[in-house]
């Protein structure tokens, strides 16, 4: 049977050790979940699971795949990319958001029933986010296909979307669908996108407190007015050499340029970005490195791209490091705080300060 | 003792002086200082039955009109909406409808801690809520020993509301996930209703289970 194969695909993804508190968290196995042995090797605990289930409900459950679905996505869902859409609206009213996962599943369902007859929608709630998953048949008549899945992640209240790839026929109708249900005008990709979904969130809802002002996020920087505690101090880096016939002489320089980039980053660690991508179109500024470019006026187009497993905290690092001059320049320094990790640099001209002015 | 050491200790002995007017001045709820010449610094400090919890900060420059530089609120807050309408028109009043929704979100959320914590043998589970504490949903038994479960989702649906605007009940079997599976006293429902639309959440489960 078909459902045996997706259920197996599926429970393919978990470790062994995720399997029985997702099937618990699952609920469809109800007392059979106590009867299955997980000590035995993963295929046979995939059979017994799937056994469970069709005796439990021999006519197959329509939203049970997708749960399932849906639960193994938030275990692993750094194994997708997702991308980040801001939610606009024009007029002075409030959005129509709905804390409620079953109301804003109803809502959503109903949206894109409009616009697909035949469809898999599944809502759950999971650390303090709404997660969807939208799953659209090609035909009237056909199953809707796991590969085609959507997932997305909303935070109530916020105009924050996060999502995986849409197929291109579906996008529009799913991106429409959100705007419509939320009561939003537009909807934009604000061109951030990477694998962490709880770092996506946190650049692009709290962008107004990264860096040092992180500390007071964290509440790392005030006691409470009652206590008796001594002031929070600032932890300072250690030497890492601690043998004494080793003298520093730049230890002056070193702890200012520490203090400048504690000052841009702040002591917390940083969001996790595998990729920043910069597109140059500013004149070229290496001509003492390369002479024949000297007559070279016009743009000169070049991308560049760092990627690794935390961008940001690289960045951090080049400045200690002394692999980069510090302070930093503002598309490095203040790159947390932008909310996205594709750039354009162009050289300052009258037209591009206008439009900058018009963008803050 | 010299007389540069007494100095130091003039010194020291006024600072630590400031410091706790400082310390003080935070008691009052919302604090502004000026940590430069052109940026202003709120301090939002919270409180819960008397019990203080988190601060919240923020950071505006004034220069031609005010702006917002950083801020520290939890992002379901809505501060576009708010400072677009108040920030360069009421400043009292834009740091007091902050404040009002700090206060309203910190108590929200205290009274599931509360609850959690007061009531952790009857209840079934853990208390489900969003971020913003706006919508709570549990389940739990009127009795230790007893069969029936009271299946709770509260909405609130303004941010500054602290008592739910909307509440649905179940009541339910243990194991049974259907309502019709229990003989339903409505009169008890609208009671429990009634307890929930009328006190914070943690006195009206007290209400409920009395």
């Amino acid at each position: 049977m078909m459902e045996r194969e997706i259920f197996r695909k599926i429970l393919g993804r978990l470790r062994k050790d995720e399997l029985r508190p997702v099937l618990q968290e699952w609920g469809h196995l109800g007392k059979r979940l106590h009867e299955i042995d997980f000590s035995h090797s993963k295929h046979s605990v995939h059979s017994y699971v799937v056994k469970g289930f069709m005796k439990n409900y021999p006519n197959g459950h329509p939203d049970a795949v997708g749960k399932l679905d849906l639960l193994c996505l938030q275990k692993h869902s750094a194994k997708r990319t997702w991308a980040v859409y801001h939610l606009k609206k024009g007029q002075d009213s409030p959005p129509n958001d709905a804390a409620d996962p079953k109301e804003f599943e109803q809502r959503l369902r109903r949206e894109l029933g409009v616009d697909f007859k035949k469809m898999e929608l599944c809502v759950l709630q999971h650390e303090k986010a709404l997660w969807v998953r939208i799953c659209i048949s090609k035909g009237s008549k056909t199953k809707p296909m796991l590969k085609n899945a959507t997932y997305c992640v909303h935070f109530p209240h916020t105009p924050v979307l996060i999502v995986t790839n849409m197929k291109a026929a579906t996008a529009e109708s799913i991106k429409q669908a959100f705007v419509n249900v939320l009561d939003y005008d537009d909807i934009q990709d604000i061109r951030l996108t990477g694998r962490c979904v709880k770092s996506l969130a946190q650049l692009s809802l709290n962008k107004y407190s990264q860096g040092s002002f992180s500390q007071y996020r964290l509440n790392q920087v005030d006691l409470q007015p009652l206590s008796h505690g001594k002031k929070r101090k600032r932890t300072e880096s250690e030497e890492s050499i601690t043998d004494p016939r080793i003298v520093f002489v730049n230890q002056k320089e070193k702890k200012q340029r520490l203090e400048i980039l504690n000052d841009t980053f702040g002591p917390n660690p940083q969001p996790t970005l595998e990729k920043i991508e910069y597109k140059l179109e500013t004149k070229f500024h290496g001509n003492h490195y390369a002479p024949g470019m000297r007559n070279h006026t016009g743009p000169f187009h070049c991308r560049v791209k760092f990627e690794g497993t935390s961008v940001i905290e690289g960045i951090k690092n080049l400045g200690k490091t002394e692999l980069a001059v510090v302070p930093l320049p503002d598309h490095l320094a203040k790159v947390h705080s932008l909310a996205k990790n594709h750039f354009v640099l162009q050289d300052k001209t009258k037209a591009n300060k206008s439009v900058q002015d018009s963008q803050t | 003792m010299g007389p540069q050491e007494l100095v130091q200790l003039v010194a020291e002995t006024q600072k630590k002086k400031f410091e706790e007017l400082i310390q003080a001045y935070r008691l009052t709820g919302i604090t502004v200082t000026t940590p430069e010449p052109d940026i202003t610094r709120v301090c939002w400090d919270t409180a819960h039955k008397g019990t203080l919890c988190e601060p919240y900060y923020m950071e505006i420059q004034h220069k031609e009109t005010l702006r917002i530089l950083r801020h520290s609120l939890p992002y379901f807050v809505p501060l576009e909406t708010v400072s677009q309408t108040l920030l360069n028109t009421d400043f009292k009043k834009f740091v007091a409808s902050m404040s009002e929704y700090l206060a309203a979100y910190v108590n929200r959320r205290q009274e599931i801690v509360m609850l959690q914590k007061k009531y952790s043998d009857i209840l079934i589970g853990e208390v489900e809520s969003s971020h913003a504490a706006d919508f709570v949903q549990f389940q739990l038994k009127l009795q230790p020993e007893s069969e029936q479960i009271i299946e709770a989702k509260l909405t609130y649906e303004q941010l500054t509301d602290i008592i739910p605007t909307k509440v649905r009940i179940k009541v339910l079997l243990r194991n049974s996930a259907n309502a019709s599976d229990v003989i339903v006293n409505t009169q008890d429902i609208k009671h429990y209703k009634e307890c929930f639309h009328s006190m914070e959440l943690t006195k009206a489960v007290g209400e409920i289970i009395d």
